[in-house]
C-alpha cells in the first residue's frame, strides 16, 4: 500500500523560469525504508519540504502529493502536523526547549494532547531510545549525536506515519551518523514507519534501503532497488563513486548479476579473482625537519578534572599530510586546540617550526605561521555574502584552488556544509600559513567535494606546506594522508603510511581493506582493489 | 523526603515572597537582624556557585551602606561630631546601618532563591500565567548559553584564523563589533530553522497544553499551611500596633510580648529551609539504621 504518492510534481520559486522540480512522480511503500540521493542543488530539500505542508517554500507548484488517500492540501492542520515527521541538518537549531523532557513533549503540547497520554508517550519513547539518562538534562549540554537522536525521538512522540529526514548527519561525525541511520532502519522495520531520508552519506545508508532515488537537476532519474539503480548509473558519474565500496568495485568490473552492497557481499564477490598483491610504496623521508612537534604534552580542561591529553608526543614534518584518527571525545580536537594556541597545556613542549609556541609574541604565530579551522566552520564568517568574505581576508578569485564564482553571491550561511567547509578553507588559505590545522574538514562533504578538497590539500603539500587533519572520516584519510596516526586515551598509539596503518587495523579501517583483508594485500581504497582485479581505476 | 529545594515550586516561590515581604516592609530593628541571620544561614547551606564572591560583595556593599547614610542625612538630635559644618548624628548612623541589614538581608534571601529557583522551576509557575509566556521564558533560557558560546568560539576561530592580528586595543574593539554583528545575523538565522522547527510540530495548531512533571502532595500542603500561620504572626503583630520603631528625631524601639512572639515565629520561619534539610537528613540515618 502506497502511503505517498506525488504524481506530475513541478516546482518553480518565485521569479525563476527554470524550474527547481520538474514533474515528479513516485510512490512510498508503507514501512519503507527509502534514500533520495542527488548533488547539491539538485532540489532535494525543494521536494523534501514540498511534502511536509508547513515547510513548503514560496512558489507554484503544480502536480499533487497525495497522503494516506487524502491529497496534501485537504489534510487537517493537526493531521498534517503529527502524522509527517521531519528533521533536519542542523541538530542545534530544531531544538526548541531547554530540557530534554521539554523538547520531547513539544509536539504534543501543541497539538493539545491529554497529560496522561503525554506521560505515557515520553514514557515510552525516553526508554525505546535510550534517552532516559539524560532526560532531566539541559539541551545545550548534548553532543551532536545525542541532540540529532532527540530530534527524531521528539519527532516519534506524535506517532507519525512517514519521517522524512533531510540530511540529518551531515553535521555529525561518522561514527555518531552511522548510529543515527541504524536507530532510523530500527524505527522502520519495528514499527512500519515509512522513512524518506535524504542522505549524502550514501556508502552507510543505501545497503540499507528498499528504494534508492535519484534526483539530478530537478528531474527523478533513477528510482528503483538499490541494485537496480547502482547498475544503470554511469561508469565515471559522480554518483558511483559516493555509493558504497563493494558496490563500485563491482560496477567498474562490469559485472553481470546482483550487484554487491555490503561490505560481506563485497568480500563473496572478489573470492572469484585470483590472491594479489598491491606493490609496496616506500617514500619515508627522513631528513625533513618538524613543522610542529609535542613533547609529553599533559592537558585537563579543570583542575580537578582528568587528564585529556597524557604525554602526548609526535610530530608532523615539513611538507607532509598527517591525519589523526580516533573515537568521540578521545582528545584529537583538545590536541589540535593546543597546538593552535587557543588552550594552554599545564605540561610539555609545543614547538611548531622549531620555535617553541610560548616564543611567538603578540600573535606573530598566526601571521604567516599557522592557522586552524575549526570542527564548526559557521564561526570562520564574519560577512553577508561570500564575495566579501573573500576579500576580507585577501584572497583573489585566480588564487584559489577551486572554482566559487556560481556562490559568490550567496550568504556564507545558505551555503551546503560541504561549500561552507570549502569556502571556510579558502580564507583561511589567505593568511599564508605555513602549517595548517583542520578540524574535520570533511563534515557534510558528499564524495565530490571530498576529493577536491583533497586535492587541494595536496597541492598545499607540494608547495611545501604541512597539513596536520584531525578526522573521523577514515575513507578521506585513505585519500590524501602521508601518514596515520591512531589517538586514544590522550596519546597517539600508532603511527604509520596509510598502506600500512589500514592493513595492521581491523575494525578501523577503509570498507575497501575490509573487503580486501586475506584475499588482496595492501590495499587502502576500491581503487586498489579494482586494479588488482584487472579492472581500469577510475 | 522534600526540602525546600525540591518541593512543588510553588512553595518554595511563596517561602521567599514571605520572607523578603517582611525584610523589606517592616522595617523593625529585631526582625531584620532575624532576616539577616536567617538568610545568612540558609545561604551557607545552599549549594551554588561563586558564594565566596558573593559573600565579599554583600559585605563591602553592608560597609558603604552603613557610611553613606550619615554623610548624607543630617537628621536626628544627637550630634556626634561635625565635618564642614554639616551635622554627623547617631540616629543616622543607626538608620544606615538598620536599612543596610534590610538590603543585605534580602540580597542574600533572593541569592537563595536564584540558587533554588532553576529554570524549569520558574517556567513551572509562569506556565498558570500564561502558556506561551512559558514556552518564551523556556526558549530564552536555552538560546542565552547558545548564544554565548557560539560568541566565544567565533572569538577563538578567528584569532586562529590570523585574521585579527592586529595587536592592538582599537582592532581588538574592532574586531569585537564584527564578532558581535556576526553572532546577529547568527542568531537570526538560528531563529528561521527554530520557527520552521515549531511549525513542523504543530505549534500553530493551537489549544497548547502545558505537560509538567511536577505534583502538589500532602506534604506540599502541610508546609504551605505551616508557612501561613508563622507569617500571619508576623503580620498581625504588626497590624495590631507591633513592631513600632522610629529613628528620627530620636531613635527608640518598644520591644513588647507581641513582638517577642514574632520575633519567634520569624525565626522559626527564616530557619524552615535549615529544618527541613536537618529533618530528611535525620530520617535517612534513622532509616539506615534500620536496615
Amino acid at each position: 500500500m502506497a502511503l505517498l504518492t506525488a504524481s506530475g510534481v513541478s516546482f518553480y520559486y518565485p521569479g525563476e523560469n527554470k524550474p527547481a522540480l520538474s514533474d515528479i512522480s513516485f510512490s512510498l511503500e508503507s514501512g519503507t525504508f527509502n534514500v533520495l540521493a542527488g548533488s547539491t542543488g539538485s532540489g532535494k530539500t525543494t521536494l523534501l519540504r514540498l511534502i511536509k505542508r508547513e515547510l513548503a517554500p514560496l512558489g507554484d507548484m503544480s502536480g499533487s502529493i497525495v497522503f494516506d488517500g487524502k491529497e496534501q492540501s485537504k489534510l487537517s492542520e493537526r493531521e498534517s502536523a503529527m502524522k509527517i515527521g521531519f528533521v533536519m541538518q542542523r541538530p542545534d537549531q530544531q531544538i526548541v526547549c531547554d530540557k530534554v523532557w521539554h523538547e520531547l513533549v513539544f509536539g504534543l503540547e501543541n497539538v493539545g494532547a491529554d497529560k496522561s497520554y503525554i506521560a505515557l508517550r515520553a514514557a515510552e519513547t525516553a526508554s525505546y531510545f535510550g534517552i532516559t539518562e539524560w532526560y532531566e538534562q539541559a539541551t545545550d549540554k548534548l553532543s551532536g549525536g545525542q541532540k540529532q537522536l532527540l530530534n527524531v525521538a521528539s519527532v516519534m512522540m506524535t506517532d507519525p506515519g512517514l519521517l522524512i529526514l533531510d540530511e540529518p548527519t551531515a553535521q555529525l561525525d561518522p561514527i555518531a551518523a552511522s548510529d543515527l541511520i541504524a536507530t532510523v532502519k530500527k524505527l522502520c522495520t519495528d514499527m512500519g514507519l515509512t522513512v524518506l531520508m535524504c542522505e549524502h552519506r550514501l556508502d552507510e545508508a543505501v545497503p540499507l534501503a528498499d528504494r534508492l532515488m535519484i534526483l539530478e537537476n530537478g528531474k527523478l532519474t533513477h528510482n528503483g532497488t538499490p541494485g537496480e539503480v547502482i547498475a544503470s548509473l554511469d561508469k565515471d558519474s559522480e554518483l558511483l563513486m559516493s555509493m558504497p565500496a563493494a558496490a563500485r568495485i563491482a560496477a567498474a568490473l562490469d559485472s553481470q548479476g546482483e550487484i554487491p552492497l555490503t561490505v560481506s557481499e563485497g568480500r563473496r564477490f572478489i573470492s572469484r579473482f585470483p590472491k594479489a598483491d598491491m606493490p609496496t610504496e616506500c617514500a619515508d623521508r627522513e631528513d625533513a625537519r618538524k613543522a610542529l612537534e609535542f613533547e609529553n604534552v599533559y592537558f585537563r580542561y579543570t583542575k580537578s578534572g582528568r587528564d585529556i591529553l597524557k604525554g602526548l608526543t609526535f610530530s608532523a614534518k615539513r611538507g607532509e599530510i598527517l591525519c589523526i584518527l580516533g573515537a568521540n571525545g578521545c582528545g584529537k580536537s583538545t590536541a589540535i586546540m593546543s597546538a593552535a594556541g587557543l588552550l594552554r597545556p599545564y605540561a610539555g613542549k609545543i614547538k611548531v617550526l622549531g620555535k617553541s609556541i610560548k616564543d611567538y609574541k603578540n600573535r606573530t604565530l598566526y601571521t604567516n605561521c599557522l592557522a586552524m579551522l575549526p570542527q564548526d566552520v559557521q564561526t570562520c564568517f564574519l560577512k553577508s555574502s561570500v564575495r566579501e568574505e573573500l576579500n576580507d581576508s585577501g584572497v583573489t578569485a585566480d588564487r584559489l584552488p577551486f572554482d566559487m564564482t556560481a556562490l559568490y553571491d550567496m550568504h556564507p550561511y545558505d551555503l551546503s556544509g560541504g561549500e561552507q567547509q570549502l569556502l571556510a578553507l579558502a580564507k583561511v588559505l589567505g593568511s599564508e600559513p605555513e602549517v595548517l590545522l583542520l578540524d574535520e574538514p570533511t563534515k557534510g562533504m558528499d564524495i565530490t567535494l571530498r576529493r577536491k578538497t583533497a586535492d587541494i590539500l595536496k597541492s598545499l603539500k607540494a608547495d611545501g606546506k604541512t597539513v596536520v587533519l584531525v578526522t573521523h572520516d577514515i575513507e578521506f584519510a585513505a585519500l590524501c594522508a602521508d601518514r596515520c596516526a591512531m589517538f586514544f586515551e590522550g596519546e597517539l598509539t600508532s603511527v604509520a603510511q596509510p598502506q600500512e596503518f589500514f592493513a595492521r587495523n581491523t575494525f578501523y579501517t577503509t570498507a575497501a581493506c575490509r573487503i580486501a583483508r586475506g584475499h588482496f594485500g595492501g590495499v587502502v581504497t576500491a581503487g586498489d582493489i579494482i586494479s588488482l582485479c584487472g579492472g581500469e581505476r577510475a | 523526603m522534600r526540602t525546600l529545594e525540591n518541593c512543588n515550586p510553588f512553595v518554595t516561590f511563596i517561602y521567599f515572597g514571605f520572607v523578603t515581604l517582611v525584610g523589606m516592609f517592616i522595617p523593625f530593628p529585631p526582625l531584620l537582624a532575624v532576616s539577616l541571620i536567617c538568610a545568612m544561614v540558609c545561604f551557607a547551606v545552599t549549594p551554588g556557585d561563586n558564594k565566596k564572591s558573593f559573600f565579599i560583595f554583600a559585605w563591602v556593599l553592608f560597609l558603604v551602606l552603613v557610611i553613606v547614610n550619615p554623610i548624607i542625612s543630617h537628621k536626628g538630635s544627637t550630634v556626634l561630631l561635625v565635618i564642614n559644618d554639616r551635622p554627623v548624628t547617631l540616629e543616622s548612623i543607626y538608620f544606615g546601618l538598620n536599612s543596610a541589614v534590610m538590603v543585605v538581608s534580602a540580597l542574600f534571601w533572593f541569592k537563595c532563591l536564584t540558587f533554588i529557583m532553576t529554570g524549569d522551576k520558574l517556567i513551572y509557575i509562569t506556565s498558570f500565567l500564561s502558556k506561551d509566556l512559558s514556552l518564551v521564558l523556556s526558549m530564552s533560557l536555552r538560546f542565552v548559553p547558545l548564544f554565548n558560546r557560539q560568541r566565544r568560539r567565533v572569538r577563538d576561530t578567528q584569532r586562529a584564523m590570523g585574521l585579527f592580528n592586529e595587536d592592538s586595543i582599537t582592532g581588538d574593539i574592532l574586531a569585537s563589533v564584527r564578532i558581535f554583528s556576526i553572532i546577529i545575523t547568527w542568531a537570526l538565522e538560528n531563529g528561521i530553522t527554530t520557527a520552521d522547527s515549531m511549525e513542523a510540530r504543530g505549534f500553530s495548531v493551537g489549544r497548547r497544553t502545558c505537560y509538567r512533571i511536577e505534583k502538589f502532595t500532602l506534604r506540599d500542603l502541610c508546609m504551605l499551611l505551616i508557612f501561613i500561620a508563622l507569617f500571619g504572626v508576623v503580620i498581625v503583630n504588626r497590624l495590631t500596633g507591633g513592631a513600632d520603631n522610629a529613628f528620627y528625631p530620636d531613635t527608640y524601639i518598644t520591644f513588647a510580648g507581641g513582638d517577642a512572639i514574632a520575633a519567634a515565629a520569624f525565626l522559626l520561619l527564616g530557619l524552615m529551609p535549615v529544618i527541613l534539610k536537618a529533618e530528611v537528613s535525620l530520617k535517612w540515618r534513622y532509616l539506615q539504621r534500620r536496615v
